[in-house]
């Protein structure tokens, strides 16, 4: 009876991962939304999470977000990954404006064993995504505005080990000058912790 | 009659005049004019002696008559004067007769001198209008030269300038031509081994088409060029012939205006004219004389310079002889004077044996002796030295040992200090000893003496104020050093206690230090982290390729690069508007755009300049390369190799007495022919033998190494013989 509790409760590893995906789709969409990147007729609303999120109907996006998280998802399961950065920069002058950093760290057992399973509810994930989520949409009050014509990149920081596909290749880190840093909320699925922090220049 | 004299006078001289001016015909109407000068003389005469004749006449009527005689003499008279009178009327008819017909002559003659002057004059008009005209021909011409001149020179400047570019483009390409060519055969040979070379041949050979085709180009704008030239070269002709023609003009001018004075002056020329060549002859011979003294006195000339040269020579020569006797002499006092040391230094020796070899021989043993005596020398010096090291060692011993009794004495004082304490502790230990023994002996007695539980407590309390005292008394000893009696190994104990505490204490502070310090960092690591850093070593970054950004900085700069196109167009066809041009705007404005563009061609020349270095720097290689594998060649196997035209190598071996003594070889159809040289010919047996039954060529050459080795090391060694001989 007690394992069986447990497994209803709990998450397991491939549960966490696709949590953890889902909390970056949703995260870069409502920013792309909330920032201005792409026009905002552009977005439709879906529900998740108990929240109503603006998901970007472009197929470009769609087709650009789909593979990357879906090898996101793979090196997630290989722990592989040690953050990933949203990189949003000038178009005409490369000039880097913004960065989310989703900072990833590995719990529970340490090892990436498939089977391995955390003591979270998910109830609890799901409101601690949630409140990530808002905080994401409230960045928007102190944030400067970007008033030029922006593009975003996804940076992935992984170890040296992994085997770099086709279609992907190695990059330069961006940093900010002057740039000035804002915790936000963190949640964690027991097996996974996100810590989400977002950089941006400072006006002087 | 005087009158009409008068004015033929005047009149004559005016002819004069013209005829003066005219120059023509002169010395005839000269002569006329004298005879009718003459002619108007003898006029002049007659009428003065008919002049004469009248007063006598009236004279004679005056007279009174006398007598009859007289009368009749008289009447005589009258009728001879009558006769006289009759015929000097007659005489006066004739001559006024004759000075009629003289007239009417003379009016003849005066109408066609008249007539002739009008002629002239016809003729002087004509003249100055022919010469306004040539004058006028003349300057135009002269302009038209100038003109044409200018033109001229400046087209034969442009041609020059061409002429020399196209020549010097020529040249240039003329000289890359060879290197190329020479380079392509050097390729050639190489094909074999080196396929990229042989790509590069291929472009080469492409480049040297392109540049045959240019140099073909460039010589036909040269022939074009140069027929231009030919046919300014013709108009320079003509203009020089129509200024010939003018200047002939002006000549024959100048002749007609001085030709009478001419004529003049030669007449009185040619009348010298034989006194003149008469003359000539003498100066010619006397210049042949002069020219005969001339040529020899250059040879005498020369003579002398080399006669001088001899005599410095000879001089030179003669000061070299002084000098050499000179040094003969000395020399020969330095041989005395030698073979007087030699006698001197060797006793034994008569002066028969006076040779260097013995002196040397002596020489030789002293230096031996020398030797020894040094070896000798050195040995006792060591053994000095090793003296005076061992001294050196024991006066640092001494040194020690007296240390050692100076500690030694500072010890004892310590020691006795020490034993006069322990003397004085060992006082009052007896002392309190003695003391406590009392007391014991007063505790009996009193024990014996009263011996209650009251007694026993205040003894109790005297007893433990007593240890207290005593506990007081161990403390100040402990405390108070002066009390104390250090021992060494307490001592060591402490200060090595003391170095602990100090390293524990220093520790601790340093492990503060560094706690402090790790607290700083990990402060900065967690900033950093936020700022975006991250371990270079352990972090992969990655990202999407086909990525929005990425899409949009492209999608940006090719919108630029669109909107650079455009504004080029858009200046371009402002530039065309400002021209004037509005027919086919848009395609004039394309044309320019594509002729305009700059960047393209700009990538072309740099392409081109890397290329051309590229080609250099190969160039310079192959040279080096090929320098080193030709040194080599000549080092290895005794011969160099020297690669002509026609496929035509010359080969000169290390051993030659002469540069001239090689061998020709020419490559044909991948077989080597030997050909005929001067040297050759030198060694036909040699040939006959190698190549004639052998068909060797590398044999041949060995043979010819080892001969010419073999003459060359004999003549070395005849050298030296005959050296040795001399010494001898």
């Amino acid at each position: 009876m007690a394992t069986k509790q447990q497994s209803q409760n709990a998450i397991t590893l491939k549960g966490s991962a696709k949590l953890v995906m889902d909390y970056l789709n949703f995260g870069i969409n409502s920013i792309l939304f909330q920032r201005g990147i792409y026009p905002p007729e552009s977005f439709k609303t879906e529900e998740h999470f108990g929240l109503s999120i603006l998901v970007s109907t472009d197929t470009k996006i769609q087709q650009f977000l789909q593979p990357v998280l879906n090898q996101m998802k793979d090196w997630l399961l290989e722990q592989k990954i040690q953050k990933m950065s949203m990189v949003i920069s000038n178009v005409n002058t490369k000039e880097v404006m913004e960065r989310w950093d989703f900072k990833l760290q590995y719990e529970g057992s340490g090892d990436s064993n498939p089977d391995s399973v955390g003591n979270k509810e998910l109830s609890i994930i799901q409101k601690e995504i949630r409140d990530v989520l808002r905080q994401i949409c409230s960045t928007v009050s102190f944030l400067p505005l970007l008033d030029c014509p922006c593009a975003f990149d996804l940076q992935i920081y992984t170890k040296p080990d992994v085997d770099v596909p086709q279609e992907w290749s190695e990059t330069a880190p961006s940093y900010i000058a002057n740039s000035q840093e804002l915790q936000l909320r963190s949640f964690s699925t027991s097996l996974h912790r996100m810590d989400t922090v977002v950089s941006y220049k400072a006006d002087f | 009659m005087n009158k009409s004299k008068d004015n033929d006078q005047t009149f004559v001289i005016k002819i004069l005049d013209d005829l003066r001016s005219n120059n023509r015909s002169k010395p005839l109407r000269m002569h006329y004019d004298t005879s009718m000068i003459s002619s108007n003389d003898s006029l002049l005469l007659s009428n003065k002696r008919r002049r004469s004749c009248s007063p006598d006449l009236q004279e004679s009527m005056l007279t009174p008559v006398t007598s009859p005689w007289e009368s009749r003499r008289i009447k005589q008279e009258l009728v001879n004067a009558r006769a006289e009178i009759a015929s000097l009327q007659e005489r006066n008819k004739t001559l006024f007769n004759l000075k009629k017909e003289s007239d009417i002559l003379f009016e003849k003659e005066k109408s066609a001198l008249e007539h002739n002057i009008n002629k002239s004059k016809l003729m002087i008009d004509q003249l100055d209008n022919r010469l306004k005209e040539i004058r006028y021909e003349k300057s135009n011409l002269k302009e038209e030269n100038d003109s044409l001149m200018k033109k001229l020179e400046s087209l034969v400047e442009e041609n020059k300038r061409w002429t020399s570019n196209l020549e010097k483009e020529n040249k240039e390409l003329e000289d890359k031509l060879t290197s190329v060519t020479s380079e392509l055969t050097k390729y050639q040979n190489e094909s074999v081994s080196r396929n990229c070379t042989d790509y590069e041949l291929n472009e080469l050979k492409k480049t040297l088409r392109s540049n045959e085709k240019y140099i073909e180009e460039l010589t036909s704008n040269l022939r074009k060029k140069q027929i231009e030239i030919n046919t300014l070269e013709n108009d320079q002709v003509k203009m020089n012939t129509a200024n010939q023609r003018i200047k002939c003009l002006e000549n024959e001018l100048a002749s007609l205006q001085e030709n009478a004075m001419v004529v003049n002056a030669q007449r009185e020329k040619l009348k010298r004219f034989n006194s003149m060549e008469n003359e000539l002859v003498s100066l010619r011979e006397e210049v042949a004389i002069y020219r005969n003294d001339v040529k020899q006195t250059e040879v005498l000339e020369n003579k002398v310079a080399t006669l001088e040269s001899k005599l410095n020579k000879h001089e030179l020569i003669e000061k070299e002889a002084m000098q050499l006797r000179s040094n003969l002499a000395v020399s020969e006092d330095r041989l005395k004077a030698w073979i007087d040391v030699c006698r001197e230094v060797c006793e034994n020796v008569t002066e028969s044996q006076c040779y260097p070899e013995y002196l040397r021989y002596y020489v030789d043993n002293l230096k031996k002796k020398d030797l020894f005596l040094v070896n000798e020398k050195g040995e006792l010096q060591t053994n000095i030295a090793r003296l005076e090291l061992k001294l050196k060692q024991m006066e640092v011993e001494l040194l020690k040992a007296k240390e050692q009794i100076v500690i030694g004495t500072n010890n004892n004082n310590k020691n006795e200090l020490i034993i006069k304490r322990l003397k004085k502790q060992i006082y009052i230990i007896t002392w309190e000893r003695n003391d406590l023994r009392e007391l014991l002996d007063s505790f009996q007695k009193e024990v014996t003496v009263i011996g209650n539980i009251n007694g026993e407590d205040t003894k109790m309390e005297v007893l433990e104020k007593a240890i207290n005292g005593y506990k007081s008394r161990m403390n100040q000893i402990e405390t108070d050093p002066s009390m104390y009696v250090p021992t060494d190994n307490n001592k060591r104990w402490i200060e090595e206690k003391n170095v602990l505490l100090k390293e524990k204490e220093e520790l601790i502070n340093k492990c503060k230090q560094l706690e402090e310090k790790c607290s700083d960092l990990n402060d900065q690591i967690d900033h950093r982290a936020l700022k975006g850093d991250f371990n270079l070593k352990e972090t992969k970054v990655l990202h999407y390729k086909m990525n929005p950004a990425s899409e949009g900085f492209n999608h940006y700069q090719n919108e630029l690069a669109k909107a650079k196109q455009e504004i080029e167009k858009l200046k371009e066809r402002i530039k065309a508007m400002n021209e004037g041009i509005s027919m086919n705007l848009t395609q004039v404005v394309d044309n320019r755009v594509e002729t305009n563009a700059s960047q393209e061609v700009e990538g072309l020349k740099e392409k081109l300049k890397s290329q051309e270095i590229q080609n250099q720097r190969l160039r310079e290689v192959f040279k080096k390369s090929s320098q080193e594998f030709r040194e080599s060649v000549y080092t290895l196997l005794g011969f160099k190799v020297d690669g002509l035209q026609n496929n035509m190598y010359r080969l000169t071996s290390q051993f030659a007495f002469h540069e001239e003594d090689n061998l020709m070889f020419q490559l044909n159809e991948g077989s080597m022919h030997l050909l005929e040289t001067p040297f050759s010919k030198t060694i036909e047996e040699m040939i006959a033998l190698h190549l004639g039954q052998q068909r060797s060529i590398p044999v041949l050459l060995s043979s010819l190494t080892i001969d010419l080795f073999s003459k060359q090391s004999m003549i070395m060694t005849a050298d030296s013989t005959r050296l040795e001989s001399a010494i001898n």
